[in-house]
């Protein structure tokens, strides 16, 4: 058949529904973990953060005031706590700032499962021993708290609820399939400035 | 820009690595198959589509937060695969076939209708100078709008509407002859 401009538009319109159709190859699954793992957190000076805070628009509506003043009066809940702690919560601050001064790292991990009565951490900072790190239930936050002290590298961990159900850390955005059914969550420090990488 | 991603680099150059996360995700499926189609190779790939990520991170202060990110590293990627086939005094392959290539999922009425199908249409990419094929992805692939493309490609608005036109043109040339 004789092509016409008409066709051609056609064919040209055609090809590009093609292009836009390919399907492309997957990366690897590890590649996100990969480039995390060479990345150190970012320190920008005062002034930069104030001037890139000051550049950032922001949309003032009253229904978006109401959770930002819920912030305010968290903030303001928590600095009561830190500055008027109970002595048992004083001696935890101590061990941390103990164990941070070896060169390890702290990391807190939380789970909202409010129907648990035990919750575990395990996984691969110590071998997947039988033996997980208890995690605490947090009446005031609603959840269950776990910290865990920590060399630089990457680890895979999950919870471990009622000393039974396996299940990954639903904040994690990176996840491992263990090849026994579960997925294992990523968990990434950084270079012992205690800035740690969930992904 | 995608939704999100002035508030992602805000927490970024603030010290938060996890944002950078979600950038990761959000497009290491383009740029490894950008590195997949310059290289060939999968390992090179992998090595390439890490290198563009941490750069892209290392040089993020200055990268304009209002502007949309994928040109941005798009443009840091492609650079670097050149200059990666530069250093291997290679040239851009001209065909790349492998389980994971990519493929086209095609309707079998309009092929018959048409005459032309995805498999041929992969083919001609491959087969087109790597300017051409590239605008050609980023515009209906990755559904870049015209002056995205010019900013990733370095090129005016015109000369980026006059290489995806001529991108066309070519490969349904190619076509033609197949």
């Amino acid at each position: 058949m004789k092509k016409t401009p008409v066709n051609i538009e056609r064919d040209l319109s055609r090809i590009s529904r093609l292009i836009a159709d390919i399907r492309y190859a997957e990366p690897p699954e590890s590649l996100t973990e990969k480039v995390l793992a060479n990345l150190k957190p970012k320190k920008l000076a005062l002034w930069e953060r104030l001037w890139r805070r000051l550049r950032t628009p922001v949309s003032v509506t009253p229904l978006k005031l109401l959770p930002a003043g819920v912030s305010v009066l968290a903030v303001f809940a928590l600095a009561l706590t830190l500055f008027w702690p109970s002595p048992g919560e004083r001696i935890v601050t101590e061990r941390i700032n103990e164990v941070t001064n070896q060169g390890l790292n702290t990391v807190m991990l939380f789970l909202d499962r409010p129907d648990a009565t035990d919750v575990e951490v395990i996984g691969s900072f110590n071998n997947w021993s039988q033996e997980g790190v208890r995690m605490v239930w947090d009446k005031d936050r609603g959840l269950w708290v776990g910290v865990l002290q920590l060399k630089r590298g990457s680890y895979e961990y999950a919870f471990r609820v009622n000393q039974k159900e396996i299940v990954a850390d639903p904040k994690a955005i990176l996840l491992r399939d263990d090849g026994f059914g579960h997925q294992n969550s990523i968990l990434i420090i950084g270079n012992g400035n205690g800035n740690e990488t969930r992904i | 820009m995608a939704s999100g991603e002035e508030t992602l680099v805000h927490e970024i150059l603030s010290g938060d690595v996890n944002s950078y996360a979600l950038l990761v995700k959000r497009y290491q499926k383009p740029i490894y198959n950008l590195m997949l189609r310059m290289t060939g190779s999968e390992q090179d790939a992998v090595d390439l589509t890490q290198e563009a990520f941490v750069k892209a991170y290392e040089k993020l202060e200055k990268f304009n937060p209002s502007a949309p990110f994928f040109p941005w590293l798009y443009t840091m990627g492609l650079n670097l695969a050149r200059d990666f086939l530069r250093r291997a005094r290679r040239s851009p392959i001209d065909s790349y076939e492998s389980e994971n290539s990519f493929s086209v999922e095609i309707d079998q009425d309009d092929r018959l209708a048409d005459q032309i199908d995805g498999q041929d249409v992969m083919e001609g990419l491959q087969a087109l100078p790597v300017e051409y094929r590239e605008a050609l992805l980023l515009r209906f692939h990755e559904g870049l709008s015209v002056s995205e493309v010019a900013g990733a490609l370095g090129l005016s608005l015109s000369a980026a509407k006059m290489r995806i036109h001529r991108g066309l043109l070519k490969l349904r040339q190619l076509l033609e002859k197949q």
